[in-house]
Order: structure tokens, then C-alpha cells, then sequence
């Protein structure tokens, strides 16, 4: 950047035959050609202490960029919640249902199910149970009650899943009102 | 000479990009940056809700939250009267957000029925994309239909194309700027190098929009959520796998108290074939979660389209035409993929009731006859004698001299004294062979219903053949059927076309006809029934026939 008028001077007429080509072959493949081209012709018309800053300035350019890159990729890329519990909402006609699988990974979790009326006030129910099944494949898993604690609070200590996959846990309410179904798919790895 | 070299570069720079951006917009063909995936086509759905037979169109919802538009068209015979409709969200979802949550009514209204056959539409309004269903209540039972409502979703070359046409847009402006602007116009040479690699990621981005295979679909493959219809390149999924599932089981809950002449109202629970638990997965193939065929012990056929009323928990009505056993099977589709026929293993009986309730009377071969007023006529083209056998207009009585065995069925008729007899007396010219169709071989079956071409779209076709045999002699139909090798629903697709705005033509459409034609391979020789259907002023024409099926010269058909 330091590159003062002459610089523009000598350019000048390089880019004349330069930008002919494009204009008379009309091609995407032929763009970047005349453009790095006329960047190159740029440089040695240069003195050589101007080309050593600008050989500088580049490398200096170029790794930030490819910092810049690096960074952008690792946003993009980044698991972005590495194996922390999974927490779904659905609801019912009487009921809003939030259910928490504690370690959505193969093996045993904890199944909290909160369940609230529609008005948000804690449900009391007769029984709670918690039902997984691997729908593609056929696979049914051992049911589990879960017993009451806090008010309107459900939870099954040890839900077995058995393997990794797409999972359908239904929880099935007793209640005054009568049976109340509602089913959330799960991804357990 | 400086305002010339100047000049002379913002021509340059200029030049450039609009060769870049022109060469973008050639080969990235559709807009596809600008509005993302088409939001959904309009589902029909057929239901036999009772009394009445309705299609129920539900239109695709353009943005969300909004209004959703609802179509319920009536046919022939609906009776006049309220429904009551609701719309309810029923997706699970990680989010628990400001909306009211799943289960509950975000929006109702009702329709009056009237007794004119036709269009009855009513706005609701949905709140959020995901899996919804929509309530209608007759006063008496509520069916439940579900439905998607999608969310605009832009897939990531589309989004690479969005992006990296704006990014060039934005360094064009930047390349000019220093141009114009800059002591050193060089400078311009970054943003513009810039530039042209973001249109060449605009370019790539929209050269692969048009061919990057779809994920697995929320509702068609996956069970829908709100976070999987939202953003399905962002959910997490399992590798992709086999997405079918397993086979279905009906279990048909007999009426308790089944009387002929009378309405037949009966359950069908279907559970999984592996796990027990019900089925409540089916998709609407065919504008329809189940296609119903209930065949009478004298070989009445009804199409029927039960309701959902519950988890893998469906209903239907019909009025028994007789006394007897009745064959019952129903066509699904499970999430996941593969249409499957289910036969009801035990059928139903309906006791004796109202003395009109007869049987009916033993149908004809090919030819013409009449049914519900309209001239129906049958014929046959391929098979066996390739042209020589496209008797259009030819005319055979179901007892047929010529295969062994037709005297005895026809015989035990109870087609007595049937006006159509008369008028099969006077058309029987010409005689089709008893062996013209012969199994193994491709045949088509023409059916000529009416004489102008004002048939109308009947569940997304031209028309639906039903084929069942072979048959046993002397044997009730009902009881023939339930156990038959043979049960096959065959398509006329004709000119139907599925891909205008919003999918399918629905029924207001009367342009198609009036010959649709069936082409099906009869697997094993024998004597088969056949019901051919379409609808036409709104009612659905069933022709009933009878066809012998030959065996091939040389043996059994390959198998
Ligand atoms: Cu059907």
C-alpha cells in the first residue's frame, strides 16, 4: 500500500490487452484469469522494497484469512449439545407434558415426566407410565411406572434402551379423567 | 487520457461481474434462494363419516401462523346437516415456547352441509408448522385426521446460493466504491476476486439446490415433530436406515347387533405386527388412511373410507344389503414406505332384518348394461388374440357356453327376472370367446361409463377396478371372497395429472372419461368378480361383473 503514482502509471496500459480477453470471450471459466493475472503484472512493476512489504502484507493476509476460515468452519461444524439431556414438550387435551430422558445414550436413563393440567397447575394422577419402543424396528422395551414426587412430578429411574436409534417413548396417564396418551420420539446414541 | 483509464476499469469490473452474475442466473435455473422449498400441496382426504361420504381438501397453509383453508365436498346422497370442525397441534417439540401448548384447539368453525352435492369450505388458522389434526364432528363421532402443516425450509445449497449471491452483490458495491472512490484502484481487484468467488459459490450452491436429494420427510418417513418439519437439515436422526416398519394386524370388532337392511357401524383396530401396540402411523395414500372394501354374501361391493377415531382406533358405517357373511379387507400405508392389503381373517355376519334387504342379482360378463342409469359398457383389449379380441361394444352373458363349471354358479343365481336380462337379450350380438382372457398375460379391461367425457376424479384417478377370485362354485360371494388367492385393486390413472398448483385435480373437476381403462394380469385362470368404479355427479358408479380367465395354450401361466 504504499505504492505511490507511478505504480498506477505503468499498470494502466497492461490492463488494456488484459481486459480485452474477457470482454471478447465470454466465458465463467475465463474470469479469474484476467483477474490474477493483472494482479501478478501488478506486482513487479513494483521497486523490490515495496514488493518485500507486499510479499509480507500477503503472508500476513493469507493466514488470516485462513484463521478466519478455520473459525468460520469450526462455528459451522461444532456438536452443539454433546450429550446433555434431551427435553421434549407435547401435551394432551387435559394435559401439558414435559419429558426429560436424562442420558439420551444406549444403556439405562432416568425419565422425569412433569405433567401440569391445561391451566399449568401440577396433574395428580393414579399412575404414570413410561413406554419405549423402537417404531422401525419392532423393538418393544420393558415398560417402567413412574412414581411421584414433587407435585405433578413423575420419574422412572432405570428406562432401559437398549440400543442406539430412533426411539418413541409414550407415556401413558391415569388419571381421574380417564387414559391419556402422548408419545415422544427420542434419538438415543 | 486518466478519465479514459478509468473508465476503461470500472468497464472492466463491470463486465466482469455481469458475466459472472449472468452466467450465475443461467445455470442456477430456478430462483430457488428467493422462497425456499414449496410449502406443501393440498391433502385429500376421503372419509366415511357415518351417513356420509366426504372428501375432506386441506389446503396448503401458505404462512404460518395463518389462515388454513378446509374443503369438505359432499356427494350424492350426503345428508344435509352440521359439522364442527377444530384444528389441533399435535407435535412434540424441545422448544416449550409462548404458544399454547400441543392438544389444545388453536382454532374451530362449522360447516352446514347442504343436500346439494358440492363445495362446503370453512378459514381456520394454524399457529405453528408441525403435525396437526383436524377434528370433524358430526354430533355423533369425531373423526380425526392428521395433517402437516410445513414450514418454509431452505436447504443448505439454496442457503450457500442466497449467500454467496448477496456476499457478491455486496463486494460488487465495494469493488465499485473503490474504483470510483480510491486513489489506488487496484485495490478494487480484492473485493472483486472476492466477489467472484462468492458468485462461484452462489453458482455451485444453486446448481446443486436442484439435484441434493431431500432428508428423510417429516410424516412420510419420520413421525413429524415440530422441530423435525421446522428444520429438518438440523435435527438430529438416526443414520439412515430402513425407515419401514412392521406389517400391520386389523382386528375387526364385529357389530354387536347386525341386522340386514339396517346401518352396520363396526370398529377396525390395527396394531404393529411386532410390538402390539397400535398403528398410528398410517399416511393418506390414495387420498385415503384406509381404503375399506366390504364384499355381501351375493357380491355387493362397498368402498369405504373408515374414520380415525383414535390411536390405530378407525370406524365405519355401511347398510347391509343382506342377510349373510361379509368379506372385508383394507389397503394401508405406514409411515416408512409400502402400501399393504390387510384381509380380515374373520369378516362379519349380518342376521336377517328388513324384507327388502335381498340379495342382489348375479352381474354379467363384458358388454353393456346399466347401472344406476347409466350405460355402462365393458370390453377387453390384449390378452390371448391380441386386437382380435377388442370387441368394444360386445356384449357375453355371464353364463358364457364354453368353460364348464359357468352353469353351475349362474345357475344358483338369484338373478330372476332382472330387467337388465331383457336388455342383455336384445344386445347380444356377438359373443366374446369364454377364453379370451387368459392368465398370465396382460389384458386390458375398458370400461365405457356414460357417453361424454364427464367423469370426475375419484380419490386422485380415472377410476378403481377391484378384482377377486378365482372363485369357487356354489359358494356364497361373501364367504368365496374372504378366502380367495386373489384380491387385487387395480388403478386408471388416464389423464390425471397430480403435479398442477396444489397437487391433485379434486372432484369438481368432471372432465375425464368416458372410457377408463384397466390393465392387470390375472394370475391364475378361473372365474373372478370385478367391480369397476368412478364417480360421475357425484356418486360413485359401481359395475359389477363377472370374468372367465383362460388358461394359456401351453400350460400354467409363468409364474
Ligand atoms: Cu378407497
Amino acid at each position: 500500500m504504499t505504492d505511490t503514482t507511478p505504480a498506477d502509471g505503468p499498470s494502466a496500459p497492461g490492463r488494456t490487452p488484459a481486459s480485452g480477453t474477457p470482454a471478447n470471450d465470454v466465458s465463467a471459466d475465463n474470469i479469474p484469469a484476467p483477474d490474477s493475472s493483472t494482479t501478478t503484472l501488478g506486482v513487479p512493476a513494483d521497486g523490490t522494497t515495496s514488493a518485500r512489504s507486499t510479499g509480507k502484507r500477503r503472508f500476513l493476509s493469507t493466514v488470516l484469512s485462513l484463521a478466519l476460515l478455520a473459525g468460520l468452519a469450526l462455528w459451522i461444524f461444532w456438536p452443539r449439545d454433546a450429550g446433555g439431556p434431551a427435553v421434549l414438550h407435547n401435551g394432551t387435551a387435559a394435559y401439558q407434558i414435559k419429558l426429560t430422558l436424562h442420558s439420551p445414550k444406549r444403556g439405562t436413563s432416568p425419565v422425569t415426566v412433569h405433567v401440569t393440567d391445561r391451566q399449568g397447575k401440577p396433574a395428580a394422577l393414579t399412575t404414570v407410565s413410561v413406554e419405549p419402543v423402537m417404531p422401525h424396528m419392532g423393538h418393544a422395551a420393558a415398560p417402567a411406572t413412574a412414581v411421584a414426587g414433587a407435585p405433578g412430578l413423575y420419574r422412572a429411574d432405570n428406562v432401559r434402551f437398549f440400543m442406539a436409534g430412533a426411539w418413541e417413548i409414550t407415556v401413558v396417564l391415569r388419571g381421574p379423567t380417564g387414559t391419556d396418551q402422548a408419545v415422544f420420539p427420542v434419538l438415543v446414541t | 487520457m486518466k478519465t479514459y483509464g478509468f473508465l476503461l476499469r470500472v468497464s472492466t469490473v463491470l463486465l466482469i461481474v455481469l458475466v459472472v452474475l449472468t452466467a450465475g442466473a443461467v445455470t442456477g435455473g430456478r430462483p430457488a434462494w428467493a422462497d425456499g422449498a414449496p410449502a406443501g400441496q393440498d391433502l385429500h382426504i376421503s372419509q366415511t363419516l357415518g351417513a356420509r361420504e366426504l372428501t375432506v381438501v386441506v389446503r396448503r397453509a401458505d404462512a404460518v401462523p395463518g389462515p388454513l383453508r378446509v374443503d369438505v365436498i359432499t356427494h350424492a346422497g350426503t345428508p344435509a346437516g352440521r359439522l364442527a370442525l377444530r384444528v389441533i397441534p399435535t407435535g412434540a417439540s424441545t422448544a416449550a415456547g409462548e404458544l399454547p401448548a400441543a392438544g389444545s384447539v388453536v382454532a374451530e368453525g362449522t360447516l352446514d352441509l347442504g343436500a346439494v352435492p358440492g363445495y362446503h369450505g370453512v378459514t381456520l388458522r394454524v399457529d405453528r408448522p408441525g403435525p396437526w389434526e383436524l377434528a370433524v364432528d358430526d354430533g355423533e363421532r369425531v373423526a380425526r385426521i392428521p395433517f402437516i402443516v410445513p414450514a418454509r425450509v431452505v436447504t443448505p445449497p439454496e442457503f450457500a446460493a442466497y449467500v454467496g449471491f448477496t456476499a457478491a452483490g455486496a463486494l460488487l458495491l465495494v469493488a465499485l466504491a473503490l474504483v470510483v472512490w480510491a486513489r489506488r484502484w487496484w485495490l478494487s481487484l480484492f473485493p472483486a476476486g472476492g466477489m467472484v468467488a462468492a458468485a462461484a459459490v452462489g453458482v455451485t450452491g444453486a446448481l446443486l439446490s436442484a439435484t441434493t436429494p431431500l432428508p428423510p420427510q417429516a410424516g412420510p418417513d419420520l413421525d413429524p415433530t415440530i422441530d423435525n418439519v421446522t428444520a429438518p437439515y438440523s435435527v438430529k436422526r438416526p443414520p439412515l436406515e430402513d425407515l419401514s416398519r412392521p406389517p400391520v394386524n386389523m382386528h375387526l370388532r364385529p357389530p354387536e347387533e347386525a341386522s340386514a337392511g339396517r346401518r352396520v357401524e363396526f370398529d377396525l383396530l390395527l396394531t404393529d405386527g411386532a410390538t402390539g401396540r397400535p398403528v398410528d402411523d398410517l399416511l393418506v395414500h390414495d387420498s385415503a388412511l384406509i381404503h375399506l372394501i366390504v364384499v355381501s354374501p351375493s357380491g355387493r361391493l362397498w368402498h369405504l373410507h373408515p374414520v380415525r377415531i383414535g390411536r390405530g382406533h378407525y370406524q365405519v358405517s355401511l347398510v347391509a344389503g343382506e342377510a349373510g357373511h361379509y368379506a372385508v379387507t383394507a389397503e394401508v400405508a405406514r409411515r416408512g414406505g409400502g402400501v399393504q392389503l390387510l384381509r380380515s381373517a374373520t369378516g362379519f355376519e349380518v342376521g336377517p332384518g328388513l324384507a327388502h334387504a335381498v340379495p342382489a342379482p348375479e352381474p354379467k360378463g363384458l358388454g353393456l348394461r346399466e347401472v344406476d342409469g347409466t350405460a355402462v359398457d365393458l370390453s377387453v383389449t390384449g390378452g390371448a388374440y391380441g386386437e382380435a379380441t377388442g370387441i368394444a361394444g360386445s356384449n357375453g352373458t355371464p353364463g358364457t357356453p364354453g368353460t364348464p363349471g359357468t352353469e353351475g354358479v349362474s345357475g344358483g343365481s338369484a338373478a330372476k327376472g332382472v330387467s337388465a336380462e331383457a336388455g342383455a337379450a336384445k344386445e347380444a350380438a356377438v359373443e366374446p370367446s369364454a377364453t379370451e382372457v387368459v392368465a398370465g398375460q396382460a389384458t386390458t379391461i375398458n370400461a365405457k361409463i356414460g357417453d361424454t367425457a364427464d367423469l370426475q376424479p375419484w380419490l386422485g384417478m380415472e377410476g378403481h377396478m377391484i378384482v377377486v377370485g378365482p372363485l369357487p362354485e356354489g359358494k356364497p360371494v361373501g364367504k368365496a371372497t374372504e378366502s380367495a388367492p386373489i384380491w387385487a385393486h387395480v388403478h386408471a390413472m388416464g389423464a390425471v395429472r397430480k403435479d398442477g398448483v396444489g397437487g391433485q385435480p379434486d372432484e369438481t373437476v368432471a372432465a375425464f372419461g368416458p372410457t377408463v381403462r384397466f390393465t392387470y394380469t390375472f394370475p391364475q385362470p378361473g372365474r373372478y368378480r370385478l367391480w369397476v368404479q368412478a364417480e360421475r355427479n357425484y356418486s360413485i358408479v359401481t359395475v359389477p361383473a363377472i370374468l372367465d380367465v383362460g388358461r394359456p395354450e401351453g400350460g400354467d401361466p409363468p409364474a
